[in-house]
């Protein structure tokens, strides 16, 4: 980029190298008009030509009220699904209704130290620091599943920092250059506990999915270990076996 | 708040305990005072941290006596097809296998859907309970429903369906190899006879899986209907390399 470009063309390239390379992702709030006029001394009508522009392109989505977006590509995309299909694993959950959106609301999320059984899961050593991300998921306002993630926080250093309610995970996994890729995979069916009932909405008891797997990166490091529990009135599983 | 309740935390650490252990089924778990004492916790939390166990199908609670270890499961593999013989044998089960019924159906409109045959197939229909030993007397855990196409096994009655595995049979008399399967998995009741058959209420719920096992030519060899107690099966993908990462900090933790 030449210096001599105009000013508000030099700030939609800053911004599609930051969405290119990752640093804002998909559905992260970019910093505000203001912000941004202050970070590079320029004024806020260039700041404000700039992000139209990229709103006109597609690469933003402006929400009124509430601040500049990066577009998702593709709102229909499950990561969840679509990391289990991608990478060769054996089994789907297919939602019922096809082509039903699903979104993610955060129960909570915090460092867990001292779990022996969370970090066998994850490979790690007795002092390393677990990163815990509770979710419920939602198909068209239906309670689809509640999902406990737990990741190694040594890799995900910033983690705190990301709103998991609009940022997928898997990009997030993906920018820090640890998705996973290889999967083990466990399915039981069990009766839903008063707690797992209360997020999805059911009786204590219903009976209920109980995935859990494990997900290492490309260098099979564990980076991930998900329990999710579903609601079987909106899921079942799909699998493909082969001989020996 | 914390991220997780102090009964949660304590059922993870009771499940890394029994696998560190190695604890089998009927062993006695510790006492809710033991526990309690052990973890710094109220014995309420223990207790809470157990029935959490009970309702993942881990432990067994004998009214008066205490928790325990509750049984293994059939486990399935997500990628191999494996008869059922194979699988019990790999939880270090003995098995049964009962042959309830054997008829010769012809396709119906619903089957055909399932099966992706047309209606008016000929299909050996064969029911069979599958039981493993527990103490002293064989337990009932599945009921499957084979449908194999006449034309890929005639005369399939005269071997033994009981001794032999269906896909044994079909390999070494008929030449027809299981390359391939397609599974879905999902919850069900039980009807009456499933009920009855499986000694269960009719409110219970079981798991159905059912498909389609091909061929490596591309043939239709089986569609499997088996209703299954749910708490003694897993459907399961390993991953030897992750398995190993684990191991690695298992002493240490």
């Amino acid at each position: 980029m030449d210096y001599r470009m105009p000013l508000y063309i030099q700030i939609q390239d800053i911004i599609i190298k930051k969405i290119e390379e990752r640093i804002f992702l998909p559905g992260e709030m970019i910093p505000s008009e203001r912000k941004m006029a202050e970070t590079y001394g320029v004024n806020r009508m260039t700041v404000k030509r700039a992000i139209e522009k990229l709103v006109e392109e597609g690469y933003l989505v402006r929400k009124p009220g509430s601040g500049t977006y990066v577009a998702k590509w593709d709102n229909k995309k499950i990561d969840y699904d679509d990391a289990l299909q991608g990478s060769n694993v054996g089994i789907t959950a297919m939602l019922k209704t096809i082509g039903v959106e699903l979104t993610n609301r955060v129960l909570g999320s915090g460092e867990i130290c001292g779990s022996r059984y969370l970090n066998y899961q994850l490979g790690l050593e007795k002092d390393k620091t677990v990163f815990g991300l509770h979710r419920v998921r939602l198909g068209d306002g239906a309670l689809f599943a509640v999902e406990y993630t737990y990741l190694p926080k040594h890799y995900f250093e910033d983690v705190e920092k990301m709103d998991f309610g609009k940022v997928s995970l898997y990009d997030y996994m993906d920018a820090k250059g640890h998705l996973p890729v290889h999967f083990t995979i466990r399915l039981t069916i069990c009766d839903a506990s008063a707690k797992v009932a209360g997020h999805l909405q059911v009786e204590r008891g219903t009976t209920v999915y109980m995935l859990e797997y494990q997900g290492a990166d490309k260098d099979y490091n564990i980076v991930e270990y998900t329990k999710s529990y579903m609601n079987p009135a909106f899921a079942e599983y799909r699998y493909n076996a082969g001989d020996a | 708040m914390k991220l997780l309740n102090k009964d949660e935390f304590l059922a993870n650490e009771l499940k890394f305990y029994f696998m560190q252990e190695n604890l089998k089924e009927g062993d006695k778990l510790p006492s809710e005072r033991e526990l309690a004492e052990e973890y710094g916790v109220q014995r309420v939390t223990v207790r809470s941290a157990y029935q959490i166990l009970e309702e993942e199908g881990i432990v067994e609670n004998r009214t008066r006596s205490g928790h325990y270890m509750g049984h293994g499961r059939i486990r399935t593999d997500l990628c191999q097809i494996q008869s059922f013989r194979e699988k019990a044998k790999s939880l270090g089960m003995d098995s049964e296998n009962k042959l309830l019924a054997f008829e010769l159906v012809e396709v119906d409109k619903g089957l055909s859907k399932k099966i992706k045959l047309p209606i008016g197939t000929v299909l050996n229909k064969i029911t069979r309970i599958r039981k493993v030993r527990r103490e002293e007397e064989m337990f009932p855990v599945a009921i499957e429903y084979a449908y194999i196409p006449e034309a890929m096994a005639e005369k399939l009655m005269k071997y033994d369906l009981e001794e032999r595995s269906l896909f044994q049979i079909l390999s070494q008399e008929y030449g027809r190899v299981p390359k391939r399967e397609e599974q879905v998995v999902e919850i069900v009741y039980a009807d009456e006879f499933e009920a009855r058959t499986l000694q269960v209420d009719q409110r219970t719920t079981l798991v159905m899986k059912e498909g389609i096992t091909y061929d490596d030519k591309g043939n239709i060899l089986q569609f499997l209907h088996t209703v299954m107690k749910k708490d003694w099966v897993v459907f399961e993908q390993g991953n030897d390399r992750i398995r190993q990462k684990m191991e690695e900090v298992a002493h240490g933790l």
